[in-house]
């Protein structure tokens, strides 16, 4: 009986002591673990805190790459750490950061000693990793983590040819933002406890995310800063084009003038000039280069500046167009070209001499409701041949004080589009001519303007829009009595 | 907003010539993807290119360049660039450039091997 009763008091004690070591053994368990928290925790506050201070003492992500990598190397206790960073293509990794012996993940070709830890810092630092290529272009592929404990005996980790570099456990960590990937944290040898936990994982992983979405900050940033840098690249352009126009309407006797230059968003590379070469004849021009912004308005400045020495030297436009056509040749690369109409307005005779080099034709109207006449004579743009083929360009007249209106323009009219990217075309403009071309050159430039706005219905002006109205305000002095044009045709 | 497409044919087995489509609209922001798969296509030995302009519906000046540098560098390797079957619009365009007699335009494909084969 006793001993039944020393028995079950003896189960009871037991089973006491049992219950209590074994509260004790949770609660020491979850204390631990409470402590790895609240030092993770602490670790991750800490972190976040330094990370801020370096985010806002400058626009470079390389301190701010460097803070991470030490930082996940501390408070995971690894040997080695590498941040890895998708290059510009988006197909291929490079490491950024590199701490500590990290072992290189590729094969490596070269046969110089890299026993020391910076040989081969730069070694691992020189290795493109294709995406989806080995263990750090898999978890940039699938934007997961990955976690290798017995890397030794893991055909994705190669072995080191380097003796001393063994990897005995891995822990990558992508960089993803939103659904991007921006690259890999890597950790290499845990020196306590190893290898790697799913706790140094979470710990790891919270950091990348901060990491990443200050790192696509920065990056925005410079987005943004490369975004003012083209729009003041324009803004010097558009000075630069507005100091080639004309500054002032030369004033001829029977000729009443109006020029036009609207640049597009992205300048066009469109200009018009008026060049006085005495004062009975006028020189005009108008002109379009096939490059945009900066260098577009350089080349015309080039072009502009020959034309108008040129044109003093000589009545014949195509004389004048083929001494351009050389220097635009010398000055301009191979596929760059120049269209111009340019030609010389008698003001005594109302007789206008010019030629086309590949550009929009001549329109003319008479008003009083009379059709459009169009005058196309042949001629190649500038800058592109020299010789015979660039010779064949033609010389045109047509009269002004029959004709009483002219209007050179370039295709940045035309080719106008409204939000269903149809083309405002010729036919409407040529309407518009018809329609307004007994009022004074001003009134027509701005009725065909609005007109085109009108059309577009706000769709942003793709291409610079420029328009010169001549008009004829003496007397009818020519011989002809029919209207003649080599090359016309109506609207 | 905009399209365009460049669509390249396969290369045949020791064959210099390269044929390739262009389809939407080559202006100055769809000129530099042209040019660069243009280039590949050339760098990888093609120096005849044969360029299908059929569903090309516009072309600005700096599509007019890439051509113009393309027929340049291809003419320097004693290569050609033939333009297939412009539609009228394109056509215009290099009409009025005075370009007509610059560039090599083709109707039929068949155009290009005996122009080759002299």
């Amino acid at each position: 009986m006793l001993w039944i009763l020393s028995a079950i008091l003896l189960l009871g004690l037991a089973a006491t002591a049992y219950l209590y070591w074994r509260e004790a053994k949770v609660t020491a368990q979850l204390g631990t673990e409470l402590t790895v928290l609240r030092r993770e925790e602490q670790a991750l506050f800490d972190f976040l805190n330094q990370f801020g201070e370096t985010m806002t003492r400058g626009s470079d992500t390389g301190p701010a790459m460097d803070l991470i990598v030490s930082f996940a190397q501390e408070a995971t206790t690894a040997d080695a750490a590498g941040l890895f960073v998708r290059e510009k293509d988006g197909r291929t990794l490079r490491a950024r950061v590199v701490s500590g012996l990290f072992p290189p993940f590729h094969r490596i070709t070269s046969d110089r000693l890299f026993s020391k830890r910076k040989f081969v810092a730069e070694m691992v630092k020189r290795e493109i990793i294709e995406l989806g290529d080995g263990v750090i272009g898999q978890v940039a592929l699938t934007g997961r983590p990955l976690l290798i404990t017995n890397a030794e005996n893991d055909h994705r980790v190669p072995k080191s040819e380097i003796s001393g570099l063994v990897t005995r456990d891995v822990l990558a960590v992508p960089l993803n933002v939103r659904e991007e990937n921006l690259g890999v944290l890597v950790l290499v040898n845990k020196r306590e406890d190893p290898p790697f936990t799913t706790a140094d994982q979470s710990l790891i992983t919270a950091v990348a995310r901060q990491a990443s979405v200050t790192l696509d900050l920065i990056r925005l940033h410079k987005l943004e800063a490369e975004q003012q840098r083209l729009e003041q690249e324009l803004e010097l352009a558009r000075t630069f084009q507005s100091l080639l126009l004309p500054r002032r309407v030369p004033d001829y006797q029977n000729i009443r003038l109006a020029g036009l230059y609207r640049p597009a968003l992205e300048m066009g590379g469109d200009y018009y000039d008026y060049i006085p070469i005495d004062d009975r004849y006028l020189g005009i021009a108008v002109g379009d280069v096939s490059g945009k912004g900066v260098p577009g308005a350089l080349i015309m400045a080039a072009v502009r500046a020959a034309l108008r020495a040129e044109a003093r030297l000589s009545l014949s436009p195509r004389e004048v167009l083929q001494r351009v056509n050389r220097v635009a040749m010398e000055d301009t690369k191979e596929s760059v070209f120049i269209t111009m109409t340019y030609g010389v307005l008698d003001s005594q005779t109302g007789i206008f001499r010019f030629c086309r080099a590949g550009h929009e034709p001549v329109i003319c109207c008479p008003g009083n409701g009379k059709g459009i006449v169009s005058y196309q004579p042949e001629g190649m743009a500038l800058g592109i041949v020299e010789g015979e083929l660039f010779s064949m360009m033609e010389e045109q007249e047509l009269d002004l004080s029959r004709e009483k209106t002219a209007i050179l323009y370039t295709d940045g009219i035309v080719e106008a589009m409204n939000p269903k990217s149809e083309e405002y075309g010729m036919e409407r403009f040529h309407g518009q001519v018809q329609q307004h071309a007994d009022k004074v050159p001003g009134e027509v430039l701005q009725a065909v303007l609005e007109d085109i706005d009108k059309f577009a219905r706000g769709r942003d002006q793709h291409d610079d829009i420029t328009m010169v109205v001549v008009n004829w305000a003496g007397e009818a002095q020519g011989e002809k009595t029919e209207r003649t044009a080599m090359d016309a045709s109506t609207a | 907003m905009k399209n365009y497409e460049l669509v390249v044919h396969p290369a045949e087995d020791g064959a210099s010539m390269r044929k390739a489509e262009v389809v939407g609209c080559l202006d100055s922001h769809t000129v530099v993807g042209f040019e660069r798969e243009l280039q590949s296509v050339v760098d990888s030995g093609a120096n005849v290119v044969v360029l299908d302009l059929e569903s090309l519906s516009y072309i600005s000046s700096a599509g007019i360049s890439a051509l113009m540098g393309l027929t340049h560098r291809l003419r320097k390797s004693e290569g050609e660039l033939y333009l297939l079957r412009p539609t009228e619009k394109v056509r215009r365009v290099f009409r009025t450039l005075g370009f007509t007699t610059i560039f090599r335009i083709v109707d039929e494909e068949a155009e290009v091997s005996s122009a080759q084969g002299k």
